[in-house]
């Protein structure tokens, strides 16, 4: 094929539907970061003092770097997965002795005038070592072997993340798990694992030794129902132990939590605590109403009664001033783009592109889910970004990075097998 | 493997419905309530100050009044200050405030920038008490013209009490030393509660980042205004006394002084001026010596020894009494003269004249040695044993001892005014008391309080008879006589006769007892004598150059300012005319009717004649006979007169000038005739 014909391809492969998203989404954030920070005195969007004129800043770079990775060939990042995965490993790790903190977290790194916080690329680069390895002919989920391997690493960069204190971040690694279970993971996996989550959770809500009775209870009913089986009631019984002695680490490990941590959970079973936040949140959300108070015109969100309006509580201030028309139109763009993230990812050739569009998908999935969540008070109060409209240089270059890359190769997937 | 797409997809679609269902029921369920919420969050009581109260003179002239004064800090670290502007700008505008305030160079100020910058202090005082003027001018400047968020200029307003006549009575009035609205002294701290009024509140909605919206509500609570306070002081009468005193203190050279003028008949104060040492040349208002300096009057207190002495009947103006060489024993103590009497007896009333320590002494030894609680008793009567309640923070209390702790010679010395400590405001109610026909009255610092211009409160004259007449006519006759041949002869003139007492008392120095050089000049009287107006008294303290004695370092001021007081009133000026003395109007020719009525009306009896026109001449009128169809003289005529008499005569007048007729075109004698024109020139 000619140079001339590939070139000509370029533009027509590009699915412009998710470019648009994309840009939609930028747009809609940067207007939003401009009314979260309105001064009375500092009127200009583009002023480079406020954070519009900075996050403006940095839409034209993202713009910039989506451009080049639409130029650069998608074999590149292919072939040196690893390399970049081993790379931004080693960066993390650098991050904890050689770090800048900011607000409490030493994860940042300050090049020149610029902060960079590495573990928003680090998304990046686990994507692409997991889709490089499930890709690698021969792997298969479903074996021990591979299975410890992806799980490794998607786990290495969580663990050096959380090293670094910022456990909010390090929890959007799990939601690779979306990945996996495409690729094949059993289903036991997730039900053990959403099994241990409602333990967790209801551990924390019943006392102990109420708790483990009524687990009794529910053994005693398997063991009724499986009494034919010798060795099944010996697993139900012994599941029940395990289940048990959990119920106590769980106490343990709460009580080694930090008190923000502590707070957060507590807050979310409704159990008291520092609640603030969420609750000058809900208030500004759901002062918005059905049509919400206007652009510009919230109040709550002005008058900085919630806290990091602009970055992660950036929806409060969407609620209030758009309302419930506003939010779903959002959720709605965004729920557009994940179906088109996984559209396309079916379509995909190569094993490689098509695990990448599913960690693309999940990892935006999950800062959505959680995002919104915790601004409207069902999901713990974790510090991560809503993609694409929070305020902050690195996240929105991460995520472009994220995007873009899949974008290249859904545009490049019909020379996969060539 | 297509189930599991399936499932993920599901996944994806039933969570996001989960969170669109759950802002649905926050924002259209719950909205209603959040709203409400969220209204109340932006509310907040604002606290609107009151406005403080004036403070007023007699006359209205405003005394004390509030205005706003500013405070200014810079914000190093505001968001909007960019380096470049403030490099650009920093040594303009260094320059610029070493201009105004001229309290550091130019090169002070851009240091402290610089480092204030370097450091980020987000807080730099850059200048306190900046004046309304100064602020509309700085707010000019490069730089500060930028605004609060790219200047990073604070400015604090604060509150600051303008007196429109400086220091004018500033004591009584009272300082706000401190600018923080703490007022330490004068009428400021005495009413403070009635001038600074009550704070209103109301509520407001925060809109935006410093954007308040006030809200119409019938919580609202206005703020009531402080009341204002009409003040006794007569600022020409204040003037006065302050600049003689200023004038004075310099040329003796002494630590401080007062002067206080009270109208008699209601013990209102005219003026009370303070002025202390700061350096040779300069005196200042620092403390209100007139209200709470209590110390040894000396002198002046004779008087009060005397109206005891005559109340008991003891003695008249008459009374003998020996005053040897000028020297007398108490037990073991000697009371001098400070020259020996022009002979050994001599009368109460000449005692006093020459201010005689040993008459005195003698007389209270003799009278009250034993019985001292009379003597007490009527000290308290003249209001020297209580402090004087007046409206102004800080009245002094006077120090006497009980009698029963009296010595042997206790009532020898309080004779003469030692022993004993009172302000120079008791002193003054004393003597205004026999000014007053013996009716002691309470000075007054306060006209009325007023609230909206509504008088809510007005000072009551609080009077008591304290002297039978007889004991007045005689201590008034002494006090005369002080001044007509006593030991304030110097300030005797023809035109306002002054009443009144010298003191020269000399100051205990602590516990070390009395230094020789430093004395309290003093002189308390009233004026005019026969009809007393005012009452006065003016004490100085330590005088060092020119003189200590009380009618020379005190009587002169005394002397200026009830002559200046004098010469201003016209109440004090009626002096009757002398008819014989009467000058006539200049009235040159005129008709015998109207000068009839003006005479008339002035009272002037002048004799006119029969003539219908009369002329002036030689003091005495004549009349002007008048023919028909001859021009007589108009010369001395006003216009009016001029163009009725030649209308009369059927004349057509013409005039240039103004004034009387000093020429005529038709000479007088000429015959005329009907519809003739004549002109008329008119001047002085």
């Amino acid at each position: 094929m000619s140079k001339y014909k590939k070139e000509e391809q370029l533009s027509a492969n590009i699915d412009w539907i998710m470019v648009l998203l994309y840009l939609i989404l930028i747009i809609f954030g940067w207007t939003t970061i401009y009314s979260a920070v309105y001064q009375e005195e500092n009127q200009n969007i583009f002023s480079s003092l406020s954070r519009s004129g900075k996050q403006f800043q940095w839409m034209i770079a993202s713009c910039i770097m989506g451009f080049i990775l639409l130029i650069v060939d998608s074999k590149f990042f292919s072939t040196f997965a690893y390399v970049i995965y081993t790379v931004m490993c080693v960066a993390l790790v650098g991050v904890i002795f050689f770090g800048v903190e900011i607000k409490g977290q030493q994860n940042w790194i300050r090049i020149g005038g610029f902060q960079m916080q590495p573990s928003e690329l680090a998304k990046v680069a686990a994507c692409l070592a997991v889709a490089k390895y499930l890709g690698t002919l021969n792997v298969d989920i479903r074996k021990w072997k591979d299975k410890w391997r992806t799980f490794a690493l998607a786990g290495l960069p969580m663990l050096i993340i959380i090293v670094q204190g910022d456990a909010g971040s390090a929890i959007v690694f799990v939601a690779l798990v979306l990945a996996f279970f495409r690729e094949g993971l059993e289903p036991y996996f997730l039900i053990v694992g959403t099994t241990v989550a409602v333990i967790s959770v209801l551990a924390l809500l019943i006392p102990n030794y109420i708790f483990i009775g009524i687990l009794f209870g529910v053994a005693l009913l398997f063991v009724y129902l499986f009494w034919r089986n010798k060795s099944t009631v010996k697993i139900i019984l012994g599941l029940w132990v395990i289940a048990s002695a959990y119920v106590f680490t769980v106490d343990y490990t709460f009580s080694k939590l930090k008190s923000h941590q502590k707070d957060r959970i507590n807050v979310l079973l409704g159990k008291g605590g520092n609640d603030w936040n969420i609750r000058q949140s809900i208030i500004a959300i759901g002062s918005g109403g059905p049509i919400g108070k206007g652009y510009l015109q919230g109040t709550q969100t002005k008058l900085k009664f919630v806290p990091e309006q602009s970055t992660d509580f950036i929806f409060s201030s969407i609620g209030e001033e758009f309302g419930f028309v506003g939010c779903t139109l959002l959720i709605g763009v965004f729920l557009a783009l994940f179906y088109r993230i996984l559209f396309l990812a079916e379509r995909q050739r190569s094993k490689f592109s098509r695990v990448y569009g599913y960690c693309v998908a999940s990892i935006l999935f999950f800062h959505f889910l959680i995002n919104i969540g915790m601004a409207i008070g069902v999901a713990p109060v974790i510090g991560i970004p809503l993609p694409f409209i929070s305020y902050g240089g690195s996240s929105l270059f991460s995520f472009t990075i994220l995007l873009f890359l899949f974008i290249r190769m859904d545009s490049q997937r019909m020379e996969a097998f060539r | 493997m297509m189930v599991r797409i399936y499932i993920g997809f599901l996944f994806i679609c039933l969570l996001g419905c989960g969170i669109i269902g759950q802002t649905f029921y926050i924002q259209n369920v719950k909205g209603n309530y959040y709203r409400k919420l969220s209204d109340t969050l932006t509310i907040f009581p604002m606290t609107i100050r009151a406005d403080r109260g004036n403070i007023y003179a007699k006359d209205g002239s405003l005394l004390a009044t509030s205005l706003p004064i500013f405070d200014l800090y810079i914000d190093f670290a505001a968001d909007g200050l960019k380096k470049e502007t403030l490099r650009k700008n920093i040594d303009s505008v260094a320059l610029l405030m070493e201009n105004m305030f001229h309290d550091k160079s130019a090169a002070q100020y851009k240091n402290e920038f610089q480092y204030n910058r370097e450091k980020r202090n987000r807080y730099y005082s850059l200048h306190k008490s900046v004046t309304f003027d100064q602020m509309s001018e700085i707010r000019k400047w490069p730089l500060f013209r930028l605004g609060r968020n790219k200047s990073g200029l604070i400015e604090e307003t604060k509150e600051m009490r303008d007196h429109p006549f400086g220091l004018l009575a500033l004591r009584t009035l009272g300082v706000d030393e401190n600018l923080d609205g703490v007022y330490s002294s004068g009428i400021e701290l005495k009413y403070n509660e009635q001038l600074q009024g009550v704070c209103g509140k109301k509520l407001v909605q925060k809109l935006g980042a410093g954007v308040v919206r006030p809200l119409d509500s019938k919580d609202e609570i206005a703020p009531q205004p402080g009341r204002d306070i009409f003040t006794t002081i007569d600022v020409t009468i204040q003037d006065v006394a302050q600049d003689a005193l200023r004038r004075a203190l310099v040329k003796h050279q002494a630590d401080h002084g007062c002067v206080i003028v009270m109208e008699t008949k209601t013990g209102k104060l005219r003026a009370v001026a303070n002025l202390g040492r700061k350096d040779s040349s300069t005196y200042f208002e620092f403390l209100n010596y007139a209200v709470r300096e209590a110390t040894e009057p000396g002198s002046t207190f004779k008087l009060a020894t005397i109206a005891s002495l005559m109340e008991d009947g003891y003695v008249n103006m008459n009374t003998s009494v020996n005053c040897g060489n000028g020297v007398a024993s108490f037990f073991n103590t000697t009371i001098k003269d400070h020259e020996a009497p022009e002979t050994p007896m001599l009368t109460v009333k000449r005692a006093i004249e020459v201010s005689s320590n040993v008459a005195v002494a003698k007389l209270a030894f003799n009278n009250y040695g034993h019985a001292a609680k009379k003597f007490y008793n009527h000290l308290n009567d003249f209001g020297f044993t209580k402090k004087i309640e007046v409206e102004i923070a800080g009245a002094g209390s006077p120090v006497i001892a009980k009698p029963e702790l009296w010595s042997g010679v206790s009532s020898a010395f309080i004779a003469h005014g030692y022993e004993l400590q009172i302000t120079p405001l008791h002193t003054l109610q004393f003597y205004n008391a026999i000014a007053n026909n013996g009716v002691l009255v309470k000075p007054t610092f306060i006209e009325k309080v007023t609230h909206y211009s509504k008088t809510v409160d007005s000072t009551i004259t609080v009077s008591s008879k304290i002297l039978s007449e007889r004991t007045v006519s005689e201590l008034r006759n002494i006090l005369e006589g002080v001044v007509e041949n006593g030991t304030a002869m110097n300030l005797k003139t023809d035109y306002l006769q002054i009443a009144g007492k010298t003191g020269t008392a000399k100051i205990a120095q602590g516990k070390g007892g009395y230094s020789k050089a430093v004395y309290q000049a003093s002189f308390c009287g009233y004026f005019p004598a026969k009809n007393p107006q005012y009452s006065m008294i003016v004490i100085i303290n330590s005088p060092s150059v020119g003189g200590y004695y009380g009618n020379v370092v005190a009587g002169s001021i005394f002397r200026e300012v009830a002559d200046k007081i004098y010469a201003s009133d016209l109440n004090m000026n009626k002096t009757e005319l002398d008819k014989s003395k009467r000058f006539s109007p200049i009235v040159r020719k005129s008709t015998k009717d109207d000068l009839e009525k003006i005479y008339q009306a002035l009272g002037v009896p002048v004799s006119l004649g029969d003539a219908q026109w009369c002329a002036f001449s030689n003091g005495n009128f004549t009349g002007v006979d008048v023919q028909p169809s001859v021009m007589p003289d108009l010369t001395g005529m006003a216009l009016r007169d001029a163009i009725y008499m030649m209308e009369q005569m059927g004349m057509k007048v013409q005039f240039t000038g103004k004034g009387f007729v000093s020429s005529q075109s038709i000479q007088p004698g000429e015959a005329v005739k009907e519809g003739q024109t004549i002109k008329l020139e008119l001047g002085a």
